[in-house]
């Protein structure tokens, strides 16, 4: 599914320049749950942010679904990712001003669904990640836990084939995180891949394979299964 | 205490650097706007308050109502003055004043026209307290022959020399001038340089008449007198005077003479009210409206409310940013009166900074400002102990206004939600009351911008108006009485050029007349003799020469021009459609061969009747004319052809030159002056187009700051979307959206307003444009775009930005 190789990100600022990806390769098979993992400021971020189409590498080759997409121009990786790629932050980013209902549906107004194919799949998910009953609440009436169970169903509401989580339990107790942790195995039982940051050795053990990064490179890989 | 408050203001004022400089300079827009217009207003509302008694004056007016209206006067006869003051003991004075237009007067050998000379009564100056610098007040008016001039007239005259006891020529009489006053005071109804004994006039001595006009006559009274039982008193003198006076002039008897004057009415108008208030044909100086003072202290009020919307909308729409220090304060033991009186400082703080820039633009736009407006303002009045009040009450007013809210919506946050760090607003409760205000500020935007298209429009077509003569090219020469009978011959000189097409002898120039000054009389037509007073119009009399007509341009409709092959013709007149509309006959042709008698009983016969032609302002109806022959000199004018003009200027001016004629050669186009005739419409234009240029330029800025402040607010959430996929055309709609519609919903709003008052404006003229939809429209996209502009700015900048970056900040 992905094929990165030599893979270079550097971020220049009137001072500094600093290389968030060095010459790095990696490659993700179909149906693969991968961690990364790695030191603060080692370049996961930026990682997971190329892989999910955000941002544009400075050199190097990138296929995705067998399409070389490196040097696609923004509209035509904005493209790609709404319809294959979901997102699960730290942070929730769930938009403040929208309804769980609303936040979950978003990514298929912006995919084109019709209106009530629209309410059956956001009922779907919703229903899945068990938050149905709270569909009319706003994010800040959410535990943490609540909130990233709504931000995962965001993330599967469009049955894309790649999730990209970065550090998806860090702002989580233990038992909140597990919940999160499970719903994604489940996913990725059901044929999705997964990409996912984590700091927690314990969450990266719900993974196939993780990848240590330093200073913008892989050092290891260890594969669990 | 207080230092700390000052402190953090201003602080928060250098940190939000955008939105201080909006309040700041959209503050100092409005208060400039509104200083301005204050001093003008002032400057209105002091006509004429200056003399001793400004409060006991009056001046004697005469109403009389007529088939067409009243006909309103504000002067009287030579008699009627001195008769009122004598039968009532409450006027202690009364005084009298005419003007005399358009003489020449000379010292040695230096001559100019005057327009601003008047006859007045030996007490006329001191009534009005009006000093003299030299000379005696009581008795420099009281001998014949006696001149008080103005030290700017003196220095015209005499130069450096001393002007006291000086004599001037004026015509062919001699005056000595036996005082000198600084000015007239521009704040006044009335504007002259130089004052003549009205002994000098010896009908105003001699004359005992009550039944006819001219005299413009001021009473004192007595302070105790009221002004309205003097009134109600004003009939017995009609009876006593008017009346055998009528009847004696037309023989008739008493009693019909009586029912002929039932409908005069003397009448008082304080001499503070005229400049606002009193709007007759035939004021002394032409007179301001008590509606544009109305209409510029809304104008004014509404410029500043619009900044002070501004200043709300953006402290309420930024309180996000300052509710976590509210809830510090709170938790630090601040109570809610503390943090209001906080915040109000801070706003009265802003204030007071916008009114140092807006005293510093007041300064710099004043000279304009008094261009625009004709004032003569000085920068010294904004600085009087009076002004520094008023302006020190405005900024607290102001201050206060804009603060008012944001201190009650900031000093209401819940110190445990705000400090739990959950967002103040509940998305749910947008501010209405900010959108509320968005609309407000684009409405006045919105409506100022379509008044001054309809303005505009209104002016194009006044001054693109058919006439009904042709007005290019026409040389005006004036004073040519002064070539005496060489004034045939010089015409037939003129004639004689190439250059010239056509050229006729008649006072009656076609452009700007103002009834007051035209000749006319009542008239009727013969064949309604029986019922003469139902079908009495009035008409105005053109004298006009054989080549009058054509000249000009102007068109025969029906029957024929005057002509020196019928003898008849001294007796003839060609009049006008509206005269053969309003003498009662069906159409053109049927007026021809018929006879019409005048007031005094002269009997004309119409030969032709001419296109009607536009000869005052198209603010009026077309009255009837009735042209004449002979009887006019003074003006000739010419209808060239050539494209030198200079050259043709220079040659006439040599010709005039070889007659010797007793006035100098002058001259003026006839196109040049039909220009002059709009110059209110165009200053009104003017007006409009600053004040739309201003009310938009807030409102504008206003929606960049809140654009600003929304934006900055959605940076996650746009961030967000475009993780999800929207594209940046998603994300501008999005943000412009709510705005647009604001502004569309504020056009709405003012098109009902803007069509009524716009409406009413265009009542004032009897040729008029109707208003059309594409004006709404052009206005209210122009304000669209505007707004978009302002929108667009941070909002593509915002949709454009990279997700990454701004989910990266959490
Ligand atoms: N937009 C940016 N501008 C400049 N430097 C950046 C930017 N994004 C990331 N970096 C830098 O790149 C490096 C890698 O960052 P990141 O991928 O966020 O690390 P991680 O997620 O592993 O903590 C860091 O040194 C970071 O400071
Ligand atoms: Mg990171």
């Amino acid at each position: 599914m992905i094929k990165i190789t030599e893979l270079e990100k550097i971020y220049r600022t009137e001072e500094v320049e600093t290389i968030a990806l060095n010459k790095l390769s990696i490659e993700v098979k179909d149906g693969e749950f991968v961690a990364v993992m790695g030191p603060s400021g080692c370049g996961k971020s930026t990682l997971l942010n190329i892989l999910g189409l955000l941002d544009d590498p400075d050199k190097g080759s990138f296929i995705f679904n067998q399409i070389e997409v490196a040097d696609f121009n923004e509209r035509r990786r904005a493209d790609l990712r709404k319809h294959n790629i979901g997102f699960v932050f730290q942070s929730f980013n769930l938009i403040d001003e929208l309804t769980v209902f609303e936040n979950v549906e978003l990514p298929l107004i912006y995919t084109g669904v019709k209106s009530a194919d629209r309410k059956k799949r956001v009922e779907e998910v919703l229903d899945k990640v068990q938050i149905m009953h709270r569909r009319n609440h706003y994010p800040q009436q959410l535990s943490g836990g609540q909130q990233q169970r709504v931000a995962v169903a965001r993330a599967v509401v469009n049955k894309p084939k790649l999730i990209l989580a970065d550090e998806p339990t860090g702002n989580l107790d233990s038992h909140n995180g597990n919940d999160v942790m499970q719903l994604l195995t489940e996913l990725n039982e059901q044929g999705t891949t997964i990409v996912m940051v984590t700091h927690s050795e314990h969450d990266a053990g719900y993974s196939h394979r993780i990848i240590r990064m330093l200073d913008g490179q892989t050092v290891t890989e260890n594969i669990l299964v | 205490m207080f230092r700390n408050y000052f402190r953090i203001a201003l602080r928060n004022l250098r940190k939000n650097k955008i939105f201080s400089f909006i309040n700041v300079f959209g503050l100092a827009v409005g208060l400039t706007c509104c200083m301005l217009i204050a001093a003008f207003l002032f400057d209105e509302l002091s006509y004429d308050k200056y003399p001793e008694h400004a409060n006991q004056i009056y001046r004697l007016g005469l109403q009389v109502t007529q088939n067409a209206g009243i006909a309103d006067y504000p002067d009287v006869d030579v008699a009627v003055g001195a008769g009122v003051k004598n039968t009532y003991p409450e006027v202690l004075a009364s005084t009298r004043i005419n003007g005399w237009n358009d003489v020449f007067i000379h010292y040695q050998e230096k001559q100019f026209k005057e327009q601003h000379i008047a006859f007045c009564d030996s007490n006329f100056l001191q009534l009005f307290s009006i000093p003299l610098i030299e000379g005696d007040d009581k008795t420099a008016l009281v001998a014949p022959n006696s001149i008080v001039i103005s030290k700017a007239f003196a220095k015209k005259y005499f130069g450096d020399e001393k002007a006291l006891g000086k004599a001037l020529t004026i015509g062919r009489g001699t005056f000595k001038v036996t005082g000198i006053i600084d000015k007239v005071p521009d704040n006044t109804h009335f504007h002259y340089d130089a004052f003549v004994s009205m002994t000098s006039n010896n009908y105003a001595v001699t004359g005992h008449t009550w039944s006819n006009i001219g005299f413009y006559t001021y009473l004192l009274l007595n302070k105790e007198a009221d002004p309205k039982k003097l009134e109600a008193k004003f009939p017995e003198l009609i009876s006593k005077y008017v009346v055998p006076e009528g009847a004696r002039d037309m023989g008739i008897s008493l009693a019909e003479a009586q029912k002929g004057v039932g409908s005069w009415h003397f009448y008082l108008m304080p001499i503070t009210d005229i400049h606002l208030h009193s709007n007759t044909k035939y004021e002394l100086d032409a007179n301001s409206d008590i509606q544009y003072v109305y209409i510029f202290g809304a104008l004014a009020v509404f410029i500043l409310l619009l900044a002070c919307v501004n200043f709300t909308n953006l402290s309420t729409a930024s309180s996000a940013k300052r509710s976590r220090e509210v809830g510090i304060r709170k938790v630090l033991g601040s109570v809610k009166d503390q943090l209001i009186f906080q915040f109000l400082t801070e706003s009265v703080l802003l204030t007071c900074c916008a009114m140092l820039f807006a005293l510093l633009f007041v300064y710099l736009l004043l000279p304009s400002f008094n261009h625009l407006s004709g004032k003569n303002i000085s920068i010294l009045f904004f600085l009087n102990y009076k002004a520094i009040i008023a302006a020190v009450g405005l900024i607290f007013f102001v201050g206060i206004l804009a603060g008012i809210y944001p201190a009650f919506f900031l000093s209401s946050f819940q110190t445990i939600s705000v400090l739990k760090g959950a967002s103040s607003n509940t998305p749910a409760k947008r501010s209405r009351l900010r959108s509320g205000l968005v609309v407000f500020q684009f409405m006045i935007s919105t409506a100022l911008m379509i008044a001054t298209i309809v303005v505009y429009q209104q002016l194009h077509f006044m001054q693109n108006k058919k006439l009904g003569y042709d007005k290019e090219q026409v040389l005006v020469l004036q004073d040519t009485y002064g070539l005496d009978s060489n004034q045939y011959s010089f015409k037939q000189k003129l004639l004689s050029d190439s250059r010239v097409i056509n050229a006729t002898i008649s006072r009656d120039v076609p452009v700007g007349r103002a009834e007051g000054n035209m000749d006319g009389s009542e008239v009727y037509a013969k064949e309604n003799k029986s019922n003469e007073s139902a079908s009495e119009i009035h008409a105005n009399y053109f004298h006009v020469d054989l080549d009058y007509i054509s000249t000009l341009g102007m068109k025969i409709i029906a029957g024929r021009n005057f002509s020196k092959d019928f003898h008849g013709d001294s007796t003839a007149v060609v009049i006008n459609e509206a005269a053969v509309r309003d003498l009662g006959w069906k159409d053109n042709k049927t007026a021809l061969d018929k006879t019409i008698i005048s007031s005094g009983q002269h009997q004309y016969n119409v030969i032709g009747v001419v296109q009607d032609f536009n000869y005052a302002s198209v603010k009026q109806k077309i009255a009837p004319v009735m042209m004449m022959l002979g009887r006019s000199s003074g003006t000739i004018m010419v209808k060239m052809k050539t494209a030198d003009i200079p050259g043709f200027l220079a040659d006439t001016k040599k010709e005039w030159n070889s007659y010797n004629a007793r006035t100098p050669f002058s001259y003026y186009f006839l196109d040049d002056k039909f220009a002059l005739l709009y110059k209110a419409e165009e200053k009104t234009g003017q007006i409009f187009t600053m004040f739309a240029g201003i009310a938009l330029l807030i409102a504008s800025l206003g929606l960049f700051g809140l654009v600003a402040f929304t934006t900055e607010q959605r940076t996650k959430e746009i961030g967000i979307r475009k993780v999800l996929g929207a594209s940046i055309n998603q994300v501008l709609v999005l943000l412009t959206k709510e705005f647009l519609l604001l502004v569309c919903v504020a056009f709405i709003i003012s098109i009902p307003v803007t069509w009524w008052a716009m409406h009413n404006w265009l009542n004032n003229f009897a040729y008029r444009i109707n208003i059309s939809w594409w004006i709404f429209l052009v206005a209210g996209l122009l304000a669209m775009l505007i707004a978009l502009m302002a929108i667009s700015f941070l909002a593509i900048k915002a949709a454009v930005a990279n997700p990454v970056n701004s989910l990266r900040t959490e």
